[in-house]
Order: C-alpha cells, then structure tokens, then sequence
C-alpha cells in the first residue's frame, strides 16, 4: 500500500515536472513574442527611438556635410547651402516620411523651400560677385539644386523602414494567432497542475518553478545583452542610422528584460499565495 | 527530519527552475544550430570589438624632414611610421603653379575639403610604384589647370623628400580605369581632379584632369 502510494506520488512529480516545464517554455516564449512586439515592432516607439537618439540634428548635420562636398566640386562657394535646411524642415519631413510609410504609402518630400533658399542663395552669390551666367550655367544652377535636394530626400529617408513595416505586419499576424495559443495553452498547464495535486499548494510551487525558470530564460539573455552592449559596436553608417538602431535594439531588449523581471514579481505573489494555502491546508 | 524536508523544499525552487532552464536552453540550441552558426558569422562582420567613433578628427604624424634623411638613398620599411586614414604624412607643393597643401591618407569627403587625399589602393612615395592623389578643383587642385609637361611637383614626408616631373596629363571620364595603372612597377604620381574647372560648367562633373609626373628624386624604401 506504501509502496503503491510512493510509486502514485513519484508519478504525480514526474508529470507535474514536465507539465511545469512545458509551462516555462510557454511562459518564456510568450515574453519574447510580447517583448518584440511592444519594444520592437511599436511604431510608436519608432517615432520616439528617432527622437531620443538625435536623429535629426544628425540627418541635418550628415546632409549639410554631403552637400558641402557636393558643392564644392561646381566652383560655388559651400556658403551657398547654408540654412536650406533647418532643423523643423528636417523634423517635420523625417516624421512625415516615417508615418507615410507606417500607412504603407507613397511620400513626397516638399522640396520647394528648400529650392527656393538655395536658390536665393546662389543668387545673392552671383549679385554679391557681379556674375552673369550662360544659358548652360543656367541650365547646371538647375541641376546642381536638383542634386541637393536629390540628397536630402535621400538622407531624410530612413533606411530599411519599408521592411521594418513589412516585418511589422507579419509580426501583427503572428501575435494574433500565437498569444492567444499560447495563453490558453499554459493556462491548461497550470488547470491541470493544480487539479494533480492533493494539495493546491503544491501545484501552485509548481508554476512558481515555471515563473522562477521564465525570468531565468527571459530575462537573462537580454540582461546579459544589455550589459554586453554588442548593439553599440554595430557597424553602421551614416552615424545618424547607427544611432537609431542601437538605440532601437536597446528598447527592445530592454522591454523583453522587463517582461522577465516581471515574472520574478509574479514568482513573489506565488510565494505569498503558497504560503497562504499551506497556512489553510 | 522536519527541517531537512523544508531545506529540500526551499532547494528546489532553485534546482528545478535551473533543470527547467537547461534544458530549454539545450532545445532551443538544438532546433536553431542550422542557423546559429551563420547567425554568429554575420554578427562577426557587424559588431566590431569597438564603439564605432564617428569624430574621426583628421590628425596629423608628419614632421619636416631633416637633412641627414635628406641624404639617405634608402629607408629600411621598418623605420617607417605608416599613417592610418585621415593622418596627414606630408605636403605636395608646386611652385610654379602655386599649388601647396597637405597630404593625407584616404580619400574621403572629410580628407578632401581639409587637402590633398591619397587613394588607399596606391602605395607612398619610396615604394616604387604608383601615388594616386586627388583633391577637390576649387580649393587644393585648383592650380592643375595651369600645369605643364616638365613641371617639378614636390612631395615632403617625414622620411624624405621627393621630386616628380610631370610627362603629360588627359581629360577621362571618372569611370574610365584606363586613365591608371596602379600595377605598374613604375614610381607614378597620378594626380586628378575634377574637370573643368570653370563655376557651374559640367555640373554633374563626370569628367577629371589626370596628370602624370615621373619620380626623378628621392630616398627609395625597401
């Protein structure tokens, strides 16, 4: 009789151990899919990584640079570029650009006060000089704005945005069919390891292990990453792009390492409620 | 007993969370190795071992040679302090021409508005073979226009100072690789620039002046 008793208890263990494990697995990959979502596929977040991470001072300073060389070659002077492209201008076309594309839709940049400054500029140049042009440095003054303005659109666009909202839209479909799963899915782990136990106590400590096993398996490795800060040393240029992906691989990190601090939270209210059951038992 | 039952109890909310983890640590390894490998390598050729520094201040290792360097026929490549990108190791005069600036290493945007910046794939005065040169037709190679066959263009390292003759120059577009051979077993100063010259002529500027200059004097490094 003992015997038999011992043998049903081992067998209880065992099953609960699996059913728990299974329930850590489904709880870690849970964090993962709700950690990249909200810190990596938001585009609200997208919007606030450019402006933390001082995308636009570094697009305006990266274009006015560019533009610099560019003028240089065509015998103007590089003064000539000088406030075609201010800070709001930058600003405002960078978040309508990023937000055309979130809608998945075609955007075009409004070059006309920046035509016309640069204009004005070489126009200032050439009364200041006493310079008349030919018809063909004419024709070169059109193409040399063009040129510009070819750049700017060029360095206000964020690279790798257009796949970013296709990963996006994937990742939307993802999330609708996988959290749902894998929410029902552990909450039969945890029916079914509270209905094994005599006690529920004792199926309770066995989600706790699941929870405890969770922020191991979720929390750690972006912790470790975050503290590795790998994503700093990324090899990436113009430095304005640099600095948005850093910063974006940090925010994402960082909120799967939230969600694995949450679930130490919830290994705490596990605890407290163990205890409780045993003091009723 | 009753205490050696609850120290196992309260072990096991360490042992088995850490058996949970391992395990699923080992699974994951085991259905993504395919790809862990490439994973790994990609990240290899992304994330260098350093934060990427995007000052790069242009510096400068150049010293005025001295006499006695002066004198040397040939420098032992040992001695040599190589530059890296965007030092300066020298300076490129014409006299007659007026033309006068430093030289760099590289050929970058920032290179080219601060000198006269070498191309990479070239080799430096001594080696005995060719120095591609290039700076922008406004500022340090504005006086090319004016240069011709005979003329002494003089470049000073830290290791010696070196005079080359110009033999000729052509007008190519900047895709055509026949303008140079940086293969040649020959000492070549190839310098270009963009061309013409005139304000707002050629706008998109596909075309540059080469000009080619022979060494005739100088220390060879071996």
């Amino acid at each position: 009789m003992a015997d038999q008793r011992k043998r049903r208890k081992r067998r209880v263990f065992l099953l609960s151990s699996v059913l728990s494990f299974l329930l850590s697995v489904l709880l870690t990959f849970a964090s993962y899919l709700s950690g990249v979502y909200v810190g990596g596929l938001n585009p609200a977040f997208i919007l606030d990584d450019l402006n933390k991470s001082g995308y636009y001072e570094s697009v305006q300073k990266y274009f006015y640079d560019t533009a610099e060389s560019l003028t240089l070659p065509s015998g103007l002077p590089t003064e000539v570029t000088e406030g075609i492209a201010p800070l709001e201008y930058v600003y405002q076309e960078v978040q309508n650009y990023v937000n055309a594309c979130f809608k998945n839709q075609d955007y075009s940049f409004s070059l006309k006060t920046m035509e016309d400054k640069l204009n004005a500029n070489i126009e200032a140049y050439l009364e200041e000089e006493n310079l008349v042009l030919t018809a063909e440095q004419q024709q070169n003054k059109t193409d040399y704005i063009k040129m510009i303005t070819d750049e700017f659109v060029q360095d206000a666009k964020v690279p790798f945005l257009h796949y970013f909202v296709k990963i996006k839209d994937i990742g939307v479909k993802v999330m609708k069919i996988a959290l749902p799963a894998l929410l029902v899915l552990s909450a039969a782990c945890i029916f079914l390891l509270i209905r094994m136990q005599r006690f529920k106590h004792r199926g309770v400590r066995f989600i706790t292990y699941s929870t405890i096993a969770a922020t191991f398996m979720s929390g750690l490795p972006p912790l470790i990453a975050l503290l590795n800060g790998f994503y700093k040393r990324i090899n990436l240029e113009p430095e304005y792009f640099y600095l948005f992906v850093s910063t974006y691989i940090e925010r994402a990190l960082m909120c799967i390492a939230i969600i694995g601090a949450a679930w130490c939270v919830t290994t705490g209210i596990l605890l407290g409620v163990i205890h409780f059951l045993k003091g009723r038992a | 007993m009753a205490i050696a039952k609850k120290w196992k109890r309260l072990m096991a909310y360490i042992y088995m969370p850490l058996i949970f983890t391992v395990i699923g640590c080992v699974l994951v390894i085991t259905a993504l190795s395919p790809v862990i490998d490439l994973t790994y390598q990609v990240a290899n050729m992304v994330v260098a071992s350093e934060v990427p520094n995007f000052a790069r201040e242009l510096n400068s290792i150049y010293v005025e040679p001295t006499a006695a360097q002066n004198d040397e026929n040939i420098i032992p490549f040992d001695s040599l302090q190589l530059p890296g990108v965007g030092q300066q190791y020298g300076e490129i005069s014409c006299e007659r021409i007026g033309l006068n600036g430093p030289l760099y290493y590289g050929d970058t945007n920032q290179i080219l508005k601060a000198g006269v910046g070498q191309y990479t794939g070239s080799f430096f005065p001594g080696f005995g073979r060719p120095l591609l040169l290039a700076a922008h037709n406004t500022t340090y190679f504005k006086p090319l226009q004016d240069i011709k066959e005979g003329d002494v263009v003089t470049i000073k390292t830290s290791y010696g100072v070196y005079e080359y003759q110009v033999t000729g120059s052509r007008v190519a577009h900047h895709l055509d690789d026949t303008a140079y051979d940086l293969m040649q077993d020959k000492e070549q100063l190839i310098m270009y620039t963009c061309y013409p010259f005139e304000m707002l002529v050629g706008i998109t500027k596909q075309e540059r002046l080469f000009v080619y200059a022979d060494k005739i004097s100088g220390p060879v490094v071996e």
